[in-house]
């Protein structure tokens, strides 16, 4: 804003900025927020913890999606950067009398970010299913050193985490826990929610997301026009690390308790990587639709019907990834495009004959069509 | 006895618990090559065929035990090698035509996904019917006694499990060398169009591997059972070790599965001696030392 562009430039740029304040993303997304935010004011602690762990999830199901969606890589290693970040702040709770929220995110953040690079330039020498196979072997190392070594990290047992103070106060001591909880942990991790959705949607519209995905379609094309294929994969890999890491910060502060079974077991990994592709790997929003998804229907069936859950889990990932590919918000919006496009009649009318969505075509071609 | 002699014998004896629990991971690992190797199924859910070796075979072994006289002494082995594999062998074919046949074809990182999905359904099957419980079958165990070595015993099923896998290791490799479907199937994992082209049931030939396998992981659960007892989940654990083991031998190839499930065995034992909380931890590291190096394994760039 320095006064050097015409008035007839202004008022473009006004009008496209009113015109991308319209934009039903943006919409999308502050109703969003605001729900989210009202969340806390109905007082009710079950609530406000189930909303925070969407959030949260939404956070590690984006992150992890930079690499799946994104850069086309599966990884069965990213519970090891979720309880990489939690143990982090968990060994700096135990043995220092660190207590700054800002410090404690920042370590982990930091020791996140040497994970993710050690890791990633180890598996990123292999796509496909080394890769995952490689991740997986790493991120078992670390588990299997956490929760072996009863001295230091206290083993399966797990670390105890304790309420940080946020610029030296201490809210829990002040406010009690629920209004804590509530107005204080909560707003945290929605603000953090918000800073990883705008800054990794700012990240991943930019160049360097384009040329991740340049490198998802076709690396042989992406490494012929002079794109460092590994490099830039091990670049996504940090970027997804970190912010996984980021929600493993934001769950075991929530929780209270870091342990290898819930934030470092390979599980938790095949997790994730059903919650993004549940709301839709091809698309920026889905995972954490997915997240969501996911963590309602994991509350409501083990307070209904615990002994079901992984049968219901299991059956509906499998059932995803055969019939939905592109998943519950990329089914959608292919859907709600094709109405544009052709009207409702054809649109639910799978043979008719419109151009493939590019939505459809992508899931397509990552699923890769050849039965023999 | 002198101290040489002391020490030649725990070595000996650990040498059998390497080898039985190499014997384990390789029935559950070779399978899993196989599937890959030949149908190109990345096959998280083979395990679940341990899993429910696992639990079926305690459950026949509980049955044949109550068996009048002498069958309750023959039942049980007659459950572990024939009852368990023929159950499997049935299960298998109906996961063959529902959940399995979908997979073929698809990209890797999905059927990764997928057969991830399969496991805990299954787990979740399992848990719905044997949640809770401790299952455990020591009948054939406690049969076949122990033998003395030196000062110590030595349960003589040890051994009874290493001859099984030993014979079954012979019998695989035959099969593949010497009959024709063997070798048809190893063609089949060269190239397909050819094999087709040739007038064979590729199809035939896809359920074979996939029932062969099942079978196999099968038997290693019911094998398994009569020297621990079962709870559900046990089978997540051998997930990621058998991935170990044939991703050090070499993706697709028996060989591989042989070798790399006596180098686990190997490094798991005697890791036990040195690092006993982290023994499995130089597994880990040895697989991906192995996939950076030489991603195709010990034996996998030899076949193919």
């Amino acid at each position: 804003m320095n006064g050097e562009y015409s008035p007839s430039e202004k008022e473009a740029s006004v009008g496209d900025r009113l015109k991308s304040m319209l934009n039903w993303r943006v919409t999308g997304f502050t109703v969003f927020v605001m729900i989210a935010a009202s969340i806390p004011y109905f007082q009710e602690r079950f609530l406000t913890f189930l909303a925070a762990e969407i959030l949260i999830f939404g956070i590690v199901a984006l992150g992890y999606n930079v690499l799946l969606g994104y850069t086309g890589l599966l990884s069965f290693g990213h519970a090891a950067f979720f309880g990489g970040a939690g143990y982090t702040i968990g060994l700096l709770f135990e043995y220092t009398e660190i207590q700054s929220f800002m410090i404690l995110i920042g370590a982990a953040i930091l020791v996140v970010v040497l994970m993710s690079a050690i890791m990633g330039f180890i598996s990123v020498r292999h796509t496909g299913v080394y890769y995952a196979l490689l991740m997986l072997a790493l991120a078992q190392v670390l588990y299997l050193v956490i929760s072996k070594n009863y001295t230091l990290t206290n083993g399966t047992d797990g670390l105890r985490i304790a309420a940080p103070t946020i610029f030296g106060v201490d809210y829990v001591e002040q406010l009690g826990y629920n209004l804590y909880l509530e107005f204080i942990l909560y707003f945290i991790v929605l603000a953090t929610f918000i800073i990883v959705v705008v800054s990794l949607y700012r990240f991943m519209s930019s160049p360097f997301g384009l040329t991740l995905q340049t490198i998802r379609e076709n690396p042989e094309r992406a490494k012929a026009i002079g794109i460092p294929v590994k490099r830039y994969r091990w670049y996504a890999s940090i970027l997804s690390g970190v912010t996984v890491g980021i929600g493993g910060v934001m769950y075991a502060l929530l929780i209270g308790r870091v342990t290898p079974g819930s934030t470092l077991n390979w599980t938790l990994s095949g997790e994730i990587a059903f919650m993004a592709i549940l709301g839709g790997p091809t698309t920026f929003f889905g995972p954490v639709i997915g997240a969501g998804i996911f963590l309602l229907l994991r509350t409501y069936i083990l307070s209904t019907a615990p002994d079901a859950w992984l049968l219901i889990l299991g059956s509906s990932l499998y059932l995803m990834v055969v019939f939905f590919p592109s998943g519950v918000y990329g089914a959608l919006r292919s859907l709600v495009s094709n109405i544009h496009k052709n009207g409702i009649k054809d649109a639910i009318n799978p043979n008719s004959k419109s151009e493939p969505d590019a939505e459809r075509a992508n899931a397509q071609s990552v699923r890769g069509g050849d039965q023999d | 006895m002198s101290n040489i002699e002391t020490l030649l014998i725990d070595q000996g004896i650990r040498l059998l618990n390497s080898l039985y629990y190499s014997s384990i991971i390789f029935l559950v690992s070779v399978g899993l090559s196989f599937v890959y190797g030949y149908l190109n199924l990345l096959n998280l859910a083979h395990v679940s065929f341990l899993g429910l070796g696992i639990f079926l075979g305690a459950e026949l072994i509980q049955q044949a035990v109550q068996l009048p006289s002498i069958l309750s002494t023959v039942g049980p082995f007659i459950a572990i090698l024939i009852g368990v594999p023929v159950l499997i062998v049935g299960i298998g074919t109906v996961f063959e035509f529902t959940i399995f046949k979908p997979l073929y074809g698809m990209e890797e990182t999905f059927q990764l996904l997928a057969t991830f999905g399969i496991v805990l359904m299954l787990e979740g099957v399992m848990n719905l019917i044997w949640g809770g419980e401790l299952l455990s079958a020591t009948a054939p165990s406690n049969i076949l006694g122990t033998v003395g070595i030196g000062t110590s015993t030595f349960p003589v099923y040890v051994i009874f499990v290493i001859g099984v896998t030993s014979l079954v290791a012979i019998g695989l490799y035959y099969f593949f060398e010497r009959t024709r479907l063997g070798r048809i199937t190893i063609a089949m994992a060269e190239n397909p169009e050819i094999v087709k082209t040739s007038g064979i049931n590729v199809r035939r030939t896809h359920i074979f591997v996939l029932l062969l396998s099942a079978l196999l992981a099968g038997l290693a659960g019911a094998l398994w059972v009569p020297n621990a007892s079962a709870s559900v989940g046990i089978s997540l654990d051998y997930i990621i070790i058998s991935f170990a083991v044939i991703v050090i031998g070499g993706l697709g190839s028996l060989k591989g599965a042989i070798v790399g499930s006596l180098v686990v065995g190997v490094i798991r034992t005697w890791g036990l001696v040195f690092l006993p909380a982290f023994s499995l931890v130089l597994v880990f590291l040895l697989m991906a030392t192995v996939v950076v190096v030489k991603p195709t394994g010990i034996y996998g760039g030899l076949e193919s």
